[in-house]
């Protein structure tokens, strides 16, 4: 991954882990567009974020 | 930090590096297998003793946490590459971490799977690598890294998020967490 993609993801994840799981879909759908790739990542992250732990 | 202060601080580089690579080992072999090590305690106890017996005119005990975040990664990661090789994961030295530095609800990381994580990572981002070091290694806290790194604390945060996010899922797949 690039590194401005990867400061674009970062900059997503923060954001969608800052609003309610239940707008999230609609968040993503709004920044990642059609760009699928960068939808899949987020998501997945999301999930990491989660097994992890929230702090 | 004024460069004599940092000049010092470099003068004393192999004396803490043989001083916390003295603690991490004595630790280490006195333990029983599958050990968890407090890194972050070491790295503060070194620097308790080596302001005790060399009394340096450091402005910025960041400065110093910064260098033995690194010291440490290279110190425990070359022991357990050393022990740990021939029984994978069986006597690798594993990190003991506060709560709010858990990579996953297991209190216990990999040293070397954590190594290898971040040397992707810091392919895409060393920043944010160097702000999982200070953490990691350290135990410094987000204002600390914030200071050490002269970034905004709020990019601290959002690194240190998409870190662990990104390193539970890589250390995850490998399986080894």
């Amino acid at each position: 991954m690039s590194t401005e993609r990867w400061e674009r993801t970062k900059q997503i994840l923060e954001e969608a882990l800052r609003i309610a799981p239940e707008q999230r879909p609609a968040y993503l759908d709004l920044v990642c567009g059609a760009d699928s790739e960068l939808r899949a990542e987020v998501e997945s992250l999301i999930a990491s974020h989660a097994e992890a732990g929230s702090k | 930090m004024a460069g004599g202060d940092r000049k010092a601080l470099d003068a004393l580089l192999p004396l803490v590096y043989k001083e916390l690579r003295r603690r991490a080992h004595f630790q280490l072999r006195n333990e029983r297998p599958n050990h968890t090590l407090q890194s972050a305690a070491l790295v503060h106890e070194a620097y308790l003793r080596l302001v005790g017996i060399s009394s340096p005119q450091w402005e910025s005990r960041t400065h110093f946490f910064a260098i033995a975040a690194q010291l440490m990664r290279q110190i425990l990661v070359d022991y357990a590459r050393r022990h740990g090789a021939a029984k994978r994961g069986a006597s690798v030295p594993k990190l003991s971490l506060d709560e709010g530095m858990m990579m996953s609800r297991r209190k216990d990381v990999d040293v070397v799977a954590l190594d290898d994580a971040l040397i992707g990572l810091a392919k895409i981002d060393p920043r944010q690598s160097r702000v999982v070091e200070l953490r990691f290694f350290a135990g410094l806290s987000l204002e600390q890294i914030s200071e050490v790194l002269e970034i905004a604390p709020a990019t601290v945060q959002r690194d240190w998020t998409a870190a662990r996010a990104w390193l539970h899922r890589e250390m995850s797949r490998n399986s080894r967490v």
